[in-house]
């Protein structure tokens, strides 16, 4: 049976791959041709040979193997529910669901230029909304093929599973699009905006960052929905798949948002510090902060907002799973926020240990006040994020949840890691100075071994900190009851009912230094 | 499809912040046109901006009335660097350089720092094209284009390589 299943599947999904790929570009040969465009083959019977033949081997096959599978769904219910069956067909609905993402994307930037007055190409247009259309009809005929499956034989175990990783994939897939694509549009805008004097031609960034993000919006908006109502609501609220694909959401925008604002705090204190082009950056200031500014208020938003859900979410499970998503929730910033914190600390000391030592060993010094304002707003980013996110002494609900100690246990191995690979530089440069290598005499071992000292400090107390609030975490767990009395006398049982064996496993159970015999009537 | 939920508070409050940046966005573009640098041809500016819109159109000929046919400028009198010399397209060539190159997305252009002096003049531009993965956004290139005047005219001097604003 199961051989059966995967021969008709694997060829139904090979054939309709063929078949796809056959029909959008039969349709954009023919699009090139009727609008007299530079085609994409460099000859058009050429590809009407090679396309064609696609899709006349593919139509039939898929057609004939998907007919077979229908029947056989139609007349076993176990066949339906296969998770083979789940298995083609959320693995074509994700394909043609990121296929018909793409080329919805560019028929949007296309056509928006094109409205736009940034672009005049009719045949793109044209090519885009042909493949939009093929993709778009066979992944709805899929989805209202997987809808009926559920709707007659149900969905649990691996199929809710696959569907999940579909769902949950496309989800985030969404959302990535949808948040750059605002990023960027939120970019643009700014620069035509405070720089419109010197554009000679705004070109198509506005249209693609504005295609990207409706596209985004579609695929996520309506995978929210979907798996916000019942009833895959319901099966799914406790799903690890969804509150991992929201935890991920969620980090990602922490920690975009925190990129951007190190990187628009950098750029003002360089300003202060007197530096032209900090980073590099030329031309206008303005110009150069629109990317971080859209970052941090971008993000800023996905972060409230993806909070909120996760919020929403744990709210409508039991009370310990929302403290739970809550705590996470915590534990992730503040880890964030603590590397952040770390690099820019480390950063500092390499730099103004680097100043010192090549100052007063007579060797060429660098620009300072860039990396200095780098580091610093790094540290001014970091320190009160992690100050506001972590606790060094919670209440007892939240001292030994599993978020604590990753997050601990992660800040320890972090710290541990870095000061032992700049523990290994450290030595490896004295041992240089004291065999008097080839740049010993220049100095050069003993500035490495102030940058390295500085990564081994900052880790140190990094790893420190932790590592004592880890004991202080032990220390503070309350003592176990005391174990009740133990009887010291023979107790004696008698038991009927029950095998041998599984008297064995009850007794199993008992402390160490109990013991038990069994007298069994003959 | 059917019986899909009402839309919640903070997801209408995403749909609207949407909205307004797709608006923001035609704005932009619409505001950016109307005062976008002129096509001056008394001025470098002006003939760069020229020759760039004339590639973006497809309009060869016109870009190639802006070149100054001897490919290399005269040194500037205060020492900036200047243009390579370098092996010159014929019209045909570069007609059909600015034909095969069209793309349907063309780049932003922007106008960085203009160098001027009474017979020489650079001008550094910001090229900014739509990069093909989406969630980056962009990729940008630096570059210059190095005009002189001659009898009385700007002409460009440095490679033009049309598909650099394609």
């Amino acid at each position: 049976m199961i051989q059966r299943r995967l021969y008709i599947y694997i060829v139904a999904a090979a054939s309709l791959g063929m078949l796809l790929i056959g029909l959008v570009n039969l349709g954009t040969t023919a699009l090139d041709q009727l609008f007299r465009a530079t085609p994409i083959y460099t000859n058009p019977r050429d590809s009407y040979a090679g396309f064609g033949a696609v899709t006349l081997v593919g139509l039939p096959v898929w057609g004939i193997h998907w007919w077979i599978a229908q029947r056989l769904a139609r007349r076993n219910l176990d066949e339906r529910a296969s998770a083979l069956r789940r298995l083609y067909l959320y693995a074509v609905l994700a394909a043609t669901g990121v296929a018909t993402a793409t080329f919805a994307r560019g028929f949007l930037e296309h056509a928006a230029g094109f409205l736009l007055g940034t672009s005049n190409d009719g045949p793109s247009i044209a090519r885009a909304f042909w493949g939009t259309v093929v993709l778009f009809a066979l992944w709805l005929y899929h989805f209202r093929t997987a809808a009926v499956d559920r709707t007659i034989a149900g969905e649990s175990g691996n199929s809710a599973t696959l569907r999940r990783w579909y769902a949950y994939g496309l989800l985030v897939l969404g959302l990535a699009f949808l948040l750059f694509g605002a990023r960027n549009l939120l970019q643009q805008v700014w620069i035509l905006l405070v720089d419109s004097s010197q554009t000679i031609v705004p070109g198509s960034l506005v249209p693609s960052a504005m295609a990207t993000m409706l596209t985004g919006l579609v695929v996520f908006g309506f995978h929210l929905q979907w798996t916000s109502r019942a009833p895959l609501a319901a099966d799914d609220r406790s799903s690890t798949l969804r509150a991992v694909q929201g935890f991920v959401a969620l980090a990602a925008s922490v920690a975009l948002a925190l990129f951007g604002a190190s990187q628009l705090s950098y750029y003002a204190l360089a300003r202060v510090l007197g530096i032209d082009h900090p980073g590099g950056v030329g031309g206008d200031i303005l110009v150069a902060v629109a990317g971080p500014a859209a970052t941090v208020v971008v993000f800023s938003l996905a972060w409230v907002w993806i909070r909120r859900q996760l919020t929403t979410d744990a709210g409508e499970v039991e009370a310990t799973r929302q403290a739970g998503v809550r705590h996470l929730y915590t534990h992730l910033v503040a880890l964030l926020a603590l590397a952040t914190m770390a690099i820019g600390a480390a950063g500092l000391l390499w730099t103004i240990s680097d100043q010192v030592l090549s100052g007063t060993l007579g060797r060429p010094v660098g620009e300072w006040r860039d990396k200095i304002s780098l580091f610093i707003t790094l540290i001014l980013v970091g320190a009160p994020m992690w100050l506001s996110h972590w606790r060094a002494s919670p209440e007892a609900d939240e001292r030994y949840t599993l978020s604590r100690r990753l997050y601990l246990y992660a800040s320890l191995l972090g710290s541990v890691l870095a000061a032992l690979i700049a523990g290994a530089v450290f030595v490896y440069r004295l041992l240089a100075l004291l065999l008097g290598t080839s740049d010993a005499a220049a100095g050069a071992p003993l500035v490495d071994m102030g940058k390295a000292a500085s990564v081994i400090v900052v880790a140190a107390v990094i790893g420190l900190y932790h590592w004592r609030a880890l004991r202080s975490d032990a220390a503070a767990r309350p003592a176990p009851a005391p174990r009740m009395a133990v009887i010291e006398r023979d107790v004696h049982f008698i038991i009927t009912g029950a095998s041998e064996d599984e008297v064995r496993r009850l007794l199993g159970g008992l402390p160490e230094g109990a013991s038990y015999s069994i007298e069994a009537p003959k | 499809m059917r019986g899909f939920n009402r839309i919640d508070r903070s997801s209408g409050l995403a749909l609207a912040a949407v909205a307004a940046l797709t608006l923001a966005g035609i704005v932009a573009v619409v505001l950016a046109r109307s005062s976008e640098v002129a096509a001056d041809s008394a001025t470098p500016r002006g003939i760069v901006a020229t020759y760039v819109r004339a590639i973006q159109a497809g309009d060869a000929d016109t870009a190639w009335s802006l070149l100054n046919q001897n490919g290399t400028a005269p040194a500037p009198a205060n020492g900036s660097p200047t243009a390579e010399p370098h092996y010159i397209l014929s019209q045909d060539e570069f007609r059909q350089q600015v034909r095969g190159n069209r793309q349907p997305t063309p780049p932003t252009v922007r106008i960085v720092e203009v160098s001027q002096s009474s017979d020489w003049a650079s001008v550094q531009l910001d090229v900014t094209h739509a990069s093909a993965n989406p969630l980056t956004g962009v990729s940008a290139q630096q570059l210059s284009v190095y005009l002189v005047r001659q009898a009385g005219s700007w002409q460009i001097t440095s490679d033009p390589s049309a598909w650099a604003f394609q």
